[in-house]
């Protein structure tokens, strides 16, 4: 039989309030044997083979962080790319400093342009943001480079600018773009329907498979860097899944990957109105036969309400917004309810994309119909995202027996955006509403849904316990998590949001030996600072992987 | 190539819009298997309520279904510009494509891609609507602004279910779709059931000139020729006076500011463009206009009236 390794840490932080505080844990294989002492745990030393590893004496052992919703193959396209964001990016071959005005905009791209050796190379930049950069055209792209192809992608994914090089690299004519409602061929700027037109030309270069896979490795090390041991990837196949799925499983399904990724589909294609629900049953279930060790189809499926948050296309219910502001549906209601009722009556766990009030009523009534018509206990019907919502609707969200798993960072980056350009100081502050949540008990979990924010878990629960926006405002103090419900919401809660709390986010006898291994107590840092501590690396399965730290 | 040439190639493009149950799928279904003599490529967001004879299936792979007609219809899953190349890739091309779009969807968005994708030019917006509902579902929390959007962005707007209102209520929907949709013609079925000239304009690059005025249900069809070449300011105010029963027009045009070139007239609802078209050559020119109108008296001898006035 394996050997038992015990390790002896400063502190275990279990995560688990019957033994909140060891200082040992004793791991046979993937699995935690007992946590206590050493003195505690004789009996099964004595019993059987075992060694002591001290190698975290100094260090802080918490559960295996857990990120139940971002998006590895929206992170493959992207990670290639050059960051040049407003705010700075932690990533692990990199710091990106936070970029501010236009000059500093136009003097990172250009230096950019000079550390890229092939001359040919287009160079892809991400982070673009009007109200930080101000506007770039096609004349002031061309400024940066006049033969490699540069472009410029907004942060919020729904605009990019080229320059001439780029234009003559898709050999795009240029009468085909002036025609384009959508395409402003002097300034070079295409936006909304005219990104497929741009992206037409481009796919065939980001979503290459050589490409793909380096931006896959890319996110291999994001996820490990960010001190995650389980990862939520909550629509699976958003591309394309039989394109995705092989890639997936040839990057992350290595033995030296030291995490798993539960695969969540969605239900219905993006594109709308499946009414087939049988076939779409068989299609989600059929799905797990595919499962390998790290990636896992089971019984949890993703719905999508409104629209994006980032995009601004979220429906809001009264008073609206500022500006004049249309909000959509990515599954017209009907639908949505049809589909909800199909995976509901089959038992599935519900997960539903809301980012505006609106989107969350819709989920709400929806439930609501659900639970008179079949009723069910613990059915983690869960509010993805939660960007602006009512308090009437969280206390509805306890009496319905629904989860969150909410995206904090909205409070950090967008906070003051939204402020003084769409809903006013009252609503952008309380938009994702953890501290009602709390009050009303209602399973709560932070995710990133990387790239829309770092995935850096302690980040989140920095947002979350502070929330502070990025030009310092504290917006809704009322809001706030406390330390231990944000520790929470990254552990044992999160764990809870995608069903595996059996398995994974608290430190137990019985559970995966998945341990994030901290260079200081978080509970001792306290809120303030929580974002800076050091992480040594992780713990999968029983097997420590050190984070290799960027020189 | 000349942009002349460029318009005569590229494909038109009809979007059909409206909210869910609004009976877009059954117009759908009509064109699937009208006997209209064109190859339709009919984009739909998925094949659930799509219903065509068994019988007229030639082929089914995956996400298209070909017809014996030479129609096809395919599924538009995530992306509607994949969905176009891929027919725009068939052989031989669709002579028109139609883009149902989804229920919750601004057609006015999905018509920038008759607008601006590669090979692909705008025919037009149809919204479809269910008389009976739309008027409560406009003021729906949840979709109200989806639903008058969609009445907005209407060219040409298919009154459904009208069977289900009583006078009054048909007078007071026809009025109150006028403020919602100021673009748009109206067009009334009980069955959704139109001929396709309506929806998709008349067939290919020529003109088919019946002879005086056809009848077909409601609908009547009203042709003018002359030899006398046509002003084209006083045609342009000429047609943006025509009275709301005129749906549809097509016209192959001979104009005083450019003799030497075809003009190719298209009007749709309220929206009337006008392309140039291939040098007249050798032939000798001349203008003909077909109209399709609904509840026009004397169709042929109004436009005859309208018409002569802008002849030189």
């Amino acid at each position: 039989m394996t050997e038992i390794t015990v390790y002896t840490a400063r502190l275990v932080r279990t995560m688990e309030p019957a033994l909140p505080l060891a200082t040992a844990v004793a791991v046979r294989g993937d699995q935690i044997i007992e946590v206590g002492s050493l003195e505690t745990m004789q009996p099964w030393l004595e019993a059987h083979p075992h060694r002591i590893d001290d190698r975290f004496k100094d260090h802080v052992i918490m559960p295996g962080f857990i990120d139940p919703h971002l998006h590895p193959s929206m992170a493959a396209l992207l990670l290639p790319m050059h960051f040049t964001t407003a705010l700075e990016w932690h990533l692990p071959w990199q710091d990106v400093p936070a970029t501010r005005g236009n000059n500093e905009f136009l003097d990172r791209l250009k230096e950019i342009d000079l550390s890229m050796e092939d001359p040919d190379e287009p160079l892809f930049a991400w982070g673009h943001h009007p109200i930080w950069h101000d506007e770039v055209y096609r004349q002031t792209l061309n400024g940066i480079s006049s033969s490699r192809p540069v472009i410029v992608w907004h942060r919020g994914f729904h605009t990019l600018v080229v320059n001439d090089a780029t234009i003559k690299w898709m050999g795009m004519d240029e009468a085909e773009g002036e025609r384009h409602p959508q395409v402003n061929m002097a300034e070079g700027r295409f936006f909304e329907t005219g990104l497929a037109l741009a992206f037409r030309y481009f796919n065939s270069f980001t979503l290459a498979p050589k490409r793909f896979a380096e931006g896959l490795e890319r996110l291999r090390q994001v996820v490990h860097f960010g001190g995650h041991t389980t990862i939520g990837d909550m629509a699976a196949g958003m591309f394309d899944l039989e394109m995705e799925w092989p890639a997936l499983v040839k990057a992350l399904e290595r033995d030296d990957t030291p995490f798993r990724v539960q695969m969540i589909p969605p239900g219905t294609p993006l594109g709308g109105g499946l009414k087939e629900s049988e076939k779409l049953i068989e299609r989600a279930v059929g799905l797990r036969e595919r499962n390998t060790h790290r990636l896992r189809f089971y019984d949890h499926v993703k719905l999508f309400a409104d629209g994006g948050f980032y995009a601004g296309l979220m429906q809001l219910g009264p008073p609206g917004a500022i500006e004049e502001h249309h909000g959509e549906w990515m599954t017209p209601p009907e639908t949505f309810e049809a589909v909800a009722r199909a995976f509901w009556n089959e038992g599935f766990k519900i997960h539903v994309h809301c980012s505006g009030d609106l989107g969350v009523e819709l989920a709400l009534d929806t439930l609501e119909k659900l639970q008179w018509e079949r009723p069910r206990f613990d059915h983690r019907f869960t509010i993805e995202h939660f960007g602006v919502s009512t308090p009437e609707q969280v206390r509805r969200m306890a009496a319905l027996g629904a989860c969150a798993s909410v995206n904090i960072y909205y409070v950090h980056e967008l906070g003051d955006a939204y402020w003084k350009n769409k809903l006013g100081h009252e609503r952008a502050s309380q938009m994702s509403r953890l501290g009602t949540l709390a009050r009303h008990n209602v399973p709560t979990a932070l995710h990133t849904d990387f790239t829309m924010a770092p995935a850096l878990p302690l980040n989140s629960a920095w947002v979350a316990v502070n929330r502070i926006s990025e030009a310092g405002h504290v917006m809704g103090p009322e809001e706030c998590l406390t330390l231990d419900q944000a520790m929470r919401a990254i552990t044992v809660d999160a764990a809870y949001v995608l069903g595996l709390e059996h398995e994974i986010g608290t430190i137990r006898a019985g559970k995966k030996a998945d341990f994030t291994i901290l260079e200081q107590d978080p509970y001792e840092v306290g809120g303030e600072n929580l974002r800076e501590i050091p992480i040594w690396g992780t713990v999968f399965e029983g097997r420590p992987f050190p984070i290799k730290h960027k020189k | 190539m000349s942009p002349a040439d460029d318009h005569q190639l590229m494909i038109p493009v009809t979007v059909i819009g409206g909210y869910l149950g609004a009976g877009k799928t059954t117009l759908i279904n009509g064109l699937l298997g009208g006997d209209h003599g064109r190859r339709l490529a009919v984009l739909v967001n998925d094949f659930g309520e799509i219903n065509i004879d068994a019988a007229l299936i030639t082929a089914h792979d995956g996400d298209t279904i070909s017809l014996a007609n030479g129609c096809v219809c395919c599924t538009i899953a995530d992306a509607l510009g994949t969905a176009l190349d891929n027919v725009l890739g068939l052989t031989p091309a669709p002579d028109h494509i139609v883009i149902e779009a989804s229920g919750v969807a601004n057609p006015a968005k999905i018509a920038m891609y008759g607008q601006g994708w590669p090979g692909l030019r705008l025919d037009g917006i149809v919204t479809v609507v269910d008389g009976d509902s739309v008027r409560a579902r406009s003021t729906d929390k949840f979709v109200g602004t989806t639903v008058m959007q969609q009445l907005a962005a209407a060219e040409l707007l298919i009154l459904n279910k009208m069977d289900l209102l009583s006078e009054r209520q048909h007078m007071d929907l026809q009025q109150w779709l006028r403020g919602t949709s100021p673009q748009a013609t109206i067009v009334e079925t009980i069955f959704g059931q139109l001929p396709a000239e309506i929806l998709l304009g008349q067939y290919g690059d020529g003109i088919s000139l019946p002879d005086g005025a056809e009848s077909h249900g409601d609908f009547e069809t009203a042709a003018f020729r002359t030899d006398r070449p046509l002003d084209r300011a006083r045609l342009m105010s000429q047609i943006a006076a025509w009275p709301a029963g005129v749906l549809r027009a097509k016209g192959l045009l001979h104009l005083t500011d450019d003799p030497a070139h075809r003009y190719i007239l298209q009007l749709v609802g309220k929206r009337c463009t006008l392309e140039m078209g291939p040098p007249w050559l050798a032939e000798r020119p001349d203008s003909q206009i077909v109209v399709i109108s609904a509840g026009l008296d004397m169709a042929s001898d109004w436009l005859e009236a309208s018409l002569s006035a802008v002849c030189l």
